[in-house]
């Protein structure tokens, strides 16, 4: 059963890192794109602008289920040296408790918003907005869900070097 | 006014439980909110404020420049930069820090995180200050205070976030880091100038090197060169926005480490996961914030605080060093990110209330640069300094509080830059003031 789990975790951990990085990729080239083509070839991307905005906003729910499954969020870590290792323990799960409260909140409030926004699209070039919507929507759900697995498996804390870019 | 203090008690009551910042904010503001307003317009503000800040244009140049700086710090320029001013500086008493704080400077120009450079420039120059019996807290220190100029000297990550807060043009902010960054560089190899002159020992002087060596070793910085006067100059001259300079930047970093043969296909994908991460930390921390800040504002904190000071006809700059002391204090305590997202839209609107004989565009500058190096500061101050805490990580041999002892001569020399910087506002708005 939990190898399945463990499983089922790492390809999907796997599908959201390549799209994050295909995405990030993608804006990056664009943008350089968009500019080269301005500027050598008075002829930019049309409406790239939107996708970068679009592109951004979906990296971001790809890295939300990676964080959260890797404990990432940026906390403060003034007072842990005074705690015993079982008060921590206990801590660690109402936070994980409450983190994965919000978390599905969140995926209700997102779909909501979604199902509001049906024929809201962007301006130039009229990509439709509920399903990205719908997208963080899911992505939340499945960050809540890998939340509440931090509670029974154990994890990898990310590196916390480049914390919050610094 | 008393509901919003009410929320920041509770909040770093929360914080301070180890409960992520981000949902500390979200948790505070939409309960704040709730009662406020209904809770079911709170809870359409959570779901605008998630959504809206993900598809925000101008905080695309976040990823860009954070995937900048990733691929920078592999691809070796922090060696030529160490071994460039090192060549012009290390035959001197202390002259390796100092080389270290000039490198610093330079990786800076090409990094927006002070603890992507920190954590990047130890592994080249505490090697080579060991090597000539460099004392560790003067080492140390000098990386750790050196590091904290990457969000100054532009690219900055906290001068977009700050822009974007404000709605001040990011573009004139990052230009306006330039000179309070140089003063920076000055004033930390002044630091180091004292050190070795209480203790002649703690920076033996390293080897002479000759004009040819001299030369040659600048030359082999040219990427740096050229990649900041990419971005820079393409920023200064209006050719590109900040997120266009930001593509272009990181697609040159690409390139350079990618020729370089610095960066093989497993690499890419790791820098490429870890800046999803960064961001995707950052902008949650963001999301978090702005849903506490429309609490604040709804309480109309930053409005009556306005009032009330406004109404005590004191002199602006003694507002500012009661605002700054704030800023010192929270320093310690706080994280640095979360530190200026629960107070710039406090405080902003208070600095733009005051009179400090300056268009509105420009105090909002200057007070965006002056925000910056009390972060700077809160970097370096204990008990939580994270720039400290980085090299503590590189170096587990050395006590956490001898590198704080290292670190005091840079944290007074600090000091002196952020009065410099408050009393003469120029040094920050010269440049920026040419801008069309």
């Amino acid at each position: 059963m939990s190898e399945t789990i463990s499983r089922v975790a790492r390809v999907a951990t796997l599908i959201l890192e390549i799209s994050g990085a295909a995405l990030l990729v993608a804006m990056m080239l664009m943008t350089f794109a968009d500019v080269i083509g301005r500027y050598f070839f008075n002829s930019p991307i049309d409406g790239a602008f939107e996708l970068t905005e679009l592109m951004l906003a979906t990296l971001l729910y790809c890295g939300l289920p990676l964080i959260s499954m890797r404990d990432g969020h940026v906390t403060v870590d003034l007072l842990e040296g005074g705690l015993s290792s079982r008060t921590k323990r206990v801590r660690d799960a109402i936070v994980n408790l409450l983190m994965a409260g919000a978390l599905a909140f969140l995926t209700v409030k997102l779909w909501g918003k979604a199902d509001l926004s049906s024929y809201d699209t962007t301006a130039i070039l009229e990509i439709p907005l509920a399903p990205l919507m719908r997208f963080m929507a899911i992505s939340c759900g499945v960050s809540a869900i890998l939340t509440l697995m931090l509670l029974h498996f154990p994890h990898k804390p990310v590196n916390r070097e480049v914390v919050a870019g610094q | 006014m008393i509901e919003s203090l009410i929320g920041f008690v509770v909040l770093l009551a929360l914080v301070f439980m180890r409960i992520p910042i981000a949902l500390a904010m979200g948790i505070v503001g939409y309960v704040g909110f709730g009662m406020f307003v209904s809770f079911s317009a709170a809870g359409s503000l959570i779901a605008n404020m998630a959504y809206e800040t993900g598809v925000n244009y101008e905080l695309s140049v976040v990823p860009l420049f954070v995937l900048m700086g990733n691929l920078v710090s592999r691809a070796g320029l922090s060696e030529e930069l160490y071994n460039a001013s090192n060549a012009f500086l290390g035959h001197r008493r202390g002259g390796l820090a100092m080389a270290t704080i000039v490198a610093c400077g330079g990786f800076s120009a090409v990094c927006g995180s002070s603890i992507a450079t920190a954590a990047t420039m130890s592994k080249v120059t505490m090697p080579s200050m060991r090597k000539f019996g460099y004392s560790d807290s003067l080492a140390a220190g000098a990386i750790a205070s050196g590091g904290t100029l990457g969000i100054l000297i532009p690219p900055s990550v906290i001068l977009v976030i700050y822009g974007v807060m404000t709605e001040s043009n990011i573009g004139k902010l990052f230009i306006a880091g330039i000179l309070p960054g140089i003063l920076g560089v000055l004033l930390y190899m002044a630091a180091v100038r004292f050190t070795v002159w209480r203790k002649p020992e703690s920076g033996p002087p390293g080897d002479r090197a000759d004009w040819s060596q001299r030369f040659r070793a600048l030359r082999s910085t040219w990427a740096v060169i050229f990649l900041f006067i990419l971005i820079i100059g393409g920023i200064y001259g209006g050719i590109f926005t900040p997120t266009e300079a930001a593509g272009v930047g990181a697609t040159g970093a690409f390139l350079i480490s990618f020729l370089r043969r610095k960066l093989g296909w497993k690499d890419l994908f790791s820098v490429l996961v870890e800046t999803i991460e960064t961001t995707a930390m950052l902008f949650f921390v963001l999301i978090g914030a702005q849903i506490f800040s429309n609490f604040i504002n709804y309480a109309d904190l930053p409005n009556i605080l306005t009032d009330w000071i406004l109404g005590m006809t004191v002199s602006p700059y003694l507002v500012m060093a009661l605002i700054l002391l704030i800023y010192l204090l929270l320093g310690c305590v706080l994280e640095s990110l979360s530190m200026i997202l629960l107070t710039v839209p406090v405080f902003y609107p208070v600095i733009l209330g005051l009179d400090f004989g300056m268009s509105e565009e420009m105090t909002l500058i200057w007070f965006g640069i002056i925000v910056v190096v009390v972060t700077e500061i809160s970097l370096i101050t204990p008990p939580i300094g994270m720039n400290v805490f980085v090299l503590k990580a590189m170096l587990p041999d050395v006590s956490t509080g001898k590198i704080f002892s290292g670190v005091t001569p840079f944290w007074v020399a600090d000091v002196v830059r952020l009065s410099l910087l408050v009393l003469i506002p120029a040094i920050s708005l010269m440049l920026p003031r040419f801008m069309n």
